[in-house]
């Protein structure tokens, strides 16, 4: 994964894996720009393999920046989107999915 | 696939293997001795837990084929179709695949089989749902669409019922490798999943989070026609610590319910009422890597040998309350050896347990009948020799039933019952494990084998050979007695091997047969290739080692005794004749003037015979060094090892003696 922060836009760019192996390096990068950023997309649009510690990181950032009123945006991919209407969360996405 | 499955491939690996072969066991338990509730149950129970296994990993290949084979399983068990022998040999040929399927898995985790390990799968799918009487719906659908055709079949026939599951997954879930989405996905196999919730509220906010700990809840509708118990099955891996309810929605007020964590209460309570029994049990095994137990080994072996020259050193001091605490540490040190030689040793009823499937294979493939017998299977053999011997064995007996047992009619023909009789046997038998392998079929005919020998030049005409010389002519290389080249023998190549994979172990083998009764051969092994209790001699400045097990009785060769024996090589042994092999003359050793001779009395098998040595310098532990390429060819030594005054001794191999003293009086006889 990258992470981009320019103007208080953050973009995290999953690249191909949303998986428990990222979701460390991922709360570890984004938690700095919390207090600073506006604006977050997190770019799934690529990604091939997801799992659901992927899919609760992201429900907890959602629930977050939901709180702070913070913008919240995903880009999704056809491996997301399947991975997330198996859980039948395709409404909890709903509005974020750009 | 999960990731983390990588690196628990090798248990993944083992525990199926396991499973496979309790399968295979049980279904052969049932050709035997008919159906069986506990076994069938067996059977189901392995491929259940195959199947759940590899759902975990999300290795559908083997879900979807196990799937099918389970079903036919559970209506078996449930008594909903009859067993036979048709059935039996395809849920053998299922094994069979999801072994290959598993070994797939092995060389290639994140692939897809290749088209003909698939094609396998559908053929025997096919036949599964034959057996099932759902042919017309394997013609018409893939596999996939068939399991949805399978859900509606049922949904005309049988209403499903409505289940609410709700599950906590614990917190380490994801910790353990385990992702929550492939036990939901599993549901989809054994009914229809109509609605889950995903419980948001009970993941915390991201400035909170762990992410490596699971806070996944859901809630779930599951339309199926399984019981509470199978869907409960589905979470096996991770029900000890997760909060799982399933509620049966369609059961008549009140519903019911079954609480996972209500049931492991019930199971502690059962649990404390047994003594603790089932504990006891899981608590007595742990899996340990073969290598970690030869390198504990090979340490105790250098042990044995560094602890003999303190001994030495010790002796040579003359301080005795220093020879005394070595003698204590060379004690303790035997039991430590014995103890850690104990770990190898493994019984070979394994092992002769995988030949029934050989057998009644082999007897199908010929149409023959036959019947396996087992006796000695929890004696127990080094695991590297088991290991070795396993293949030589598998030869043994598939020669058996092509070659020695006869054709149903032809027994017939000869008053002998339509199924042969193949006997397995193992004992200890003086220091060495014997194992025969012994049919009751036409056995060999001694003036076919020579008439075969001398055509093939391998004996020359005028020849006058024993019975048991003409039997070991098989064992020659090239020499084959059918007349057709089958892929289960006749090639002439496999006998050759068999006896060569035997010397390498310092085994031997040996035949009898009788015309029409039938043949037994007997193979002696050794119990161990590592450490042996040994008996060291002196001959001339040569020290020389015989196996402790191999040894009868030492008596001093008196002048009066030399006497009596003038020229001849043998001496009266209180009543029988003991055949003498004088090492030093054999060997051109130079004897000491001084030396005092003695005899050594061995046995192997039957057979006895007398060393005469110099000198008796008793017992010790012998840890066995191989001879190197360089004396290779030296065939009367089985090895070396490392005496504590840093010489090195020759270790007998007791049974080339003997074979070789056997041979010696022979051609005496002939002159």
């Amino acid at each position: 994964m990258k992470a981009f922060s320019d103007d208080g836009m953050c973009f995290v760019d999953m690249e191909q894996s949303f998986t428990i192996n990222e979701v460390e390096t991922f709360k570890k990068e984004i938690t700095p720009l919390l207090a600073t950023d506006k604006e977050f997309l997190i770019h799934c649009i690529d990604v091939i393999e997801i799992d659901s510690a992927g899919l609760q990181v992201l429900i907890s950032l959602k629930k977050y920046l939901q709180k702070e009123n913070i913008t919240f945006e995903i880009t999704a991919g056809i491996k997301f989107k399947e991975f997330i209407s198996f859980f039948m969360l395709d409404k909890y996405f709903e509005e974020d999915i750009v | 696939m999960n990731l983390d499955f990588l690196d628990m491939l090798d248990g993944y690996k083992a525990e199926n293997d396991e499973l496979l072969q309790k399968m295979e066991d049980a279904l052969m338990e049932i050709q035997e001795d008919g159906m069986d509730d506990e076994n069938i149950n067996a059977v189901f129970r392995a491929a259940h837990t195959i199947k759940g296994s590899s759902g975990m990993f999300g290795i559908d290949y083997i879900v979807d084929f196990t799937h099918i084979a389970e079903n036919l399983l559970d209506k078996i068990r449930n008594h909903k179709i009859e067993i036979n022998d048709d059935i039996i040999q395809l849920l053998l040929a299922c094994k069979d695949q999801m072994q290959t399927l598993i070994d797939f898995v092995m060389s290639d985790p994140e692939g897809e089989p290749n088209e003909e390990i698939q094609a396998d799968s559908q053929t025997l799918i096919y036949e599964l749902k034959e057996c099932l009487g759902e042919k017309e719906t394997v013609k018409k659908e893939s596999v996939q669409e068939e399991k949805k055709a399978e859900t509606s079949e049922i949904t005309s026939e049988n209403s499903l019922d409505k289940y609410q599951i709700n599950i906590k997954f614990s917190e380490d879930t994801f910790k353990h490798g385990f992702d929550t989405y492939t036990f939901i996905h599993y549901l989809q196999e054994i009914g229809e999943i109509k609605e889950i919730t995903t419980d948001t509220q009970a993941i915390p906010l991201f400035d909170a989070i762990e992410p490596l700990q699971c806070y996944m809840s859901y809630q779930i509708e599951l339309h199926s026609s399984q019981t509470i118990k199978v869907i409960e099955d589905a979470f096996d891996f991770v029900k000890e610590k997760s909060e799982i309810s399933i509620i049966n929605l369609s059961a008549p007020t009140p519903p019911i319910v079954e609480k996972i964590e209500e049931k492991k209460d019930e199971i502690k309570k059962v649990k404390k009422t047994t003594k603790g029994h089932t504990a006891v049990k899981q608590t007595n095994f742990i899996r340990i890597e073969a290598n970690k137990i030869d390198t504990l080994i090979n340490l105790i072996g250098e042990m044995v040998i560094a602890n003999a020259a303190v001994m030495q050193k010790a002796t040579d001091s003359k301080i005795s309350d220093l020879v005394e605490s070595v003698s204590t540490v060379t004690r303790m040190l035997e039991e430590v050896r014995e103890n850690a030689m104990q770990i190898r040793m493994v019984p070979i009823g394994d092992t002769f347990n995988k030949f029934k499937r050989i057998v009644h294979d082999t007897a199908n493939k010929v149409g023959k009948k036959v019947d396996l017998v087992i006796n000695g299977g929890d004696t127990e053999l080094d695991k590297t020799v088991i290991e070795k011997i396993a293949d030589p064995l598998v030869h043994l007996i598939r020669n058996s039933v092509d070659h020695g047992i006869e054709a149903p009619e032809l027994r017939e023909e000869s008053n002998k019952p339509q199924t042969g009789v193949l006997q397995l046997n193992a004992y200890h038998d003086a220091g060495a494990i014997a194992i025969e392998i012994v049919d009751d079929g036409k056995g060999l005919d001694a003036n076919l084998l020579l008439a075969k020998g001398i055509e093939k030049g391998l004996v020359n005409e005028g020849d006058e050979l024993t019975q048991k010389e003409i039997f070991n002519l098989i064992l020659q290389p090239g020499f084959s007695m059918a007349k057709e080249v089958t892929d289960i023998s006749g090639r002439g190549v496999g006998m050759d091997v068999v006896q060569r994979n035997i010397s390498d172990l310092h085994g031997t083998i040996e035949i009898d047969s009788q015309k029409s009764k039938g043949t037994k051969i007997t193979i002696r092994l050794p119990l161990t290739l590592a450490i042996i209790d040994g008996f060291l001699t002196k001959v001339g400045d040569t020290n020389m080692i015989i196996p402790l097990d191999m040894l009868v009785e030492c008596i001093e060769l008196s002048k009066n005794t030399k006497s009596q024996m003038k020229r001849n090589s043998y001496i009266n042994l209180r009543g029988s004749v003991l055949p003498l092999l004088n090492i030093s003359e054999y060997f051109k050793i130079p004897q000491s003037p001084l030396a005092r001779s003695n005899v050594i009395v061995i046995q192997y098998g039957e057979q006895k015979m007398g060393i005469i040595v110099d000198e008796l310098l008793g017992e010790l532990q012998t840890v066995i060094k191989p001879m190197g390429q360089l004396f290779k060819k030296l065939k009367y030594f089985s090895g070396s090892t490392i005496l504590g005054s840093g010489e090195v001794a020759l270790i007998m191999d007791i049974p080339v003696m003997i074979g070789m003293m056997e041979s010696k009086q022979q051609e005496q006889i002939a002159q």
